[in-house]
């Protein structure tokens, strides 16, 4: 019954190639022979066929195959820091909401700076910073911490909605029911304020915050900062096919607006998926 | 207040960054040079906006400025005519679409629609989509202003934000007193109207200064305050870094703070 319901939805069929694409990634090696190997030089800007279903590009690289290898390193890059982000805005959440006197304000004035510094500048300085700590790391690792730390700065957003949310739902009357039946103070709150009441807002959140961090690789690999040499993300598609993007002069070579429709499309997919989310709310 | 706490933020910056140059040798030297030529002390906040500014060498003089010595100068005011310009551009467009909205209350705004639609888009994207479909790839200076003024959900939010709040100034009883007495809306109106456009811009402005990074690196013709940090970051010359860096939290702390100007004309 629960499948049926889900196969009726137009949203399955819209979310079914992003799922597709990024369990097809975990089949793909990530290396960056793998692409010399499945690549044709003497073809280029080849049609689909079956052993290149989304054609060749310019170079002669199969297309499938760097954007699978390109998910599968985003999702690398990403998974930490969404599992970051997620728990620190938690527990910042629960700790504000009941933190009271200066210390609540002296968070608040933080929380507040740092949400005030314009998104690409932040980026920049937590980039410079692990620039100067972490010199020897190679890109991936740079990268990743990167990724971590702006996951930790951003969850005060998280930490802030969440702080709202449990001050509100404390106040309502099923708490006190709750308290006079004995139920524990952790059971009520992470079962009746957090999972009840504030997990819709978490998912959304990260949702969000998942969408915003492939425009900041996308933005970082376009300013020479982000993913360089055997590094292969979406952004690093996203350069290449950009710096040839003037020769989609003919539909023969629709392959370089691959990166720019993909990106679109899971943005897309990730915008839905929390409105949905945020539906009932 | 946020002078003080952007001033106390930068003073940390400069320690994290200045202390980079301990043991990492004589590649990055810039600022060690500079620290040594002010006997050893590090240099203050006020050496570094006076330096990045090329005021020392500018010296008010327009000859110098037009020599090259205030290259810096040169590059802040290309960034800064972006950011005036796509804010200047926001409003009339939108003063434009709401006027319509207002006049044609009964029909649905579909030019707003189709613009906020639009405006979701990011900058990149945007780019990529205007040279696929318009073969684009050197837009004239109007062209970069209708790029940072419809990408990046800046229209759409200045849009939503600014009906949202002229249907509030509309509304309230303080207005329609006003014209229940036989007085004109838009004078007792105009008041909460300016204090509220100043908040909005200036709230945006982080975000238009965001999108110039992309456009500057797009069009090495326009090379302005972000350029000169993606320099500074990819040579690891951190004195650039931190100039640029005290440039941009003067800039936008002094809007943040001009935004809150206008309340003094109606302390409402």
């Amino acid at each position: 019954m629960f499948l049926r319901n889900r196969f009726k939805s137009i949203y399955f069929y819209l979310f079914l190639p992003a799922m597709v694409l990024i369990i097809g990634s975990f089949f793909v090696d990530n290396r960056l022979e793998t692409i010399y190997d499945e690549s044709d030089y003497m073809v280029t800007w080849a049609q689909p066929s079956s052993s290149h279903p989304l054609g060749t590009d310019g170079y002669g690289f199969d297309v499938l195959t760097f954007l699978l290898i390109g998910i599968k390193t985003n999702i690398k890059l990403f998974l930490l820091a969404v599992v970051l982000f997620s728990t620190s805005g938690l527990f910042m959440g629960i700790g504000l909401s009941y933190m009271k006197g200066l210390s609540n304000k002296i968070f608040d004035a933080l929380f507040n700076l740092i949400n005030s510094i314009p998104l690409v500048l932040l980026i920049l300085l937590i980039l410079i910073i692990i620039e100067g700590f972490f010199d020897s790391y190679d890109t991936f690792r740079k990268l990743f911490l990167l990724f971590n730390v702006y996951a930790v700065v951003s969850a005060s957003k998280l930490s802030i909605e969440l702080r709202g949310r449990i001050e509100e739902t404390k106040r309502k009357d099923f708490i006190e029911s709750s308290k006079a039946l004995g139920l524990s103070p952790v059971v009520i709150l992470f079962k009746h304020i957090i999972y009840y009441n504030c997990r819709k807002s978490i998912i959304a959140n990260t949702l969000h915050f998942v969408a915003q961090l492939l425009f900041i690789e996308i933005t970082l690999t376009y300013l020479d900062l982000g993913a360089t040499g055997d590094v292969i993300t979406i952004g690093s598609m996203f350069k290449i096919y950009f710096t040839s993007i003037d020769a989609f002069t003919t539909l023969n070579h629709w392959h370089v607006a691959v990166p720019s429709f993909i990106t679109l499309y899971f943005i897309f997919v990730l915008t839905q998926s929390t409105k949905r989310f945020l539906k009932n709310e | 207040m946020s002078i003080a706490v952007s001033l106390v933020m930068m003073s940390i910056l400069f320690v994290v960054f200045s202390s980079f140059h301990i043991g990492v040798g004589d590649e990055y030297s810039e600022m060690e040079k500079y620290i040594k030529a002010c006997g050893g002390v590090a240099p203050a906040l006020g050496d570094y906006l006076v330096k990045y500014l090329s005021l020392q060498h500018f010296e008010f003089n327009v000859e110098a400025y037009l020599t090259g010595k205030g290259t810096y100068m040169k590059h802040f005011f290309t960034t800064f005519r972006f950011v005036l310009a796509t804010l200047f551009f926001i409003v009339v467009f939108n003063l434009i679409i709401s006027y319509y909205r207002i006049k044609n209350r009964r029909k649905r705004n579909i030019i707003g629609l189709i613009l906020t639609s639009i405006s979701t888009v990011h900058t990149l994207i945007f780019i990529a989509g205007m040279i696929l479909i318009f073969k684009i790839i050197e837009p004239p200076f109007w062209g970069f202003i209708l790029i940072i003024g419809l990408s990046n959900s800046i229209f759409k939010e200045f849009y939503s934000d600014m009906n949202n709040e002229l249907d509030r100034i509309m509304t309230e009883k303080y207005v329609q007193r006003a014209v229940a007495w036989g007085y004109s809306r838009m004078r007792y109106a105009f008041p909460d109207i300016i204090v509220s456009f100043t908040r909005l811009l200036s709230s945006k402005f982080p975000l238009l200064l965001s999108s110039t990074f992309i456009i500057e690196h797009f069009s090495p013709g326009y090379h302005g305050l972000a350029s000169d940090l993606i320099l500074g970051i990819a040579e690891h010359d951190y004195f650039l870094v931190m100039s640029v860096t005290g440039v941009f939290v003067f800039i936008s702390t002094f809007v943040y703070n001009i935004g809150k100007l206008p309340a003094l004309i109606d302390p409402r």
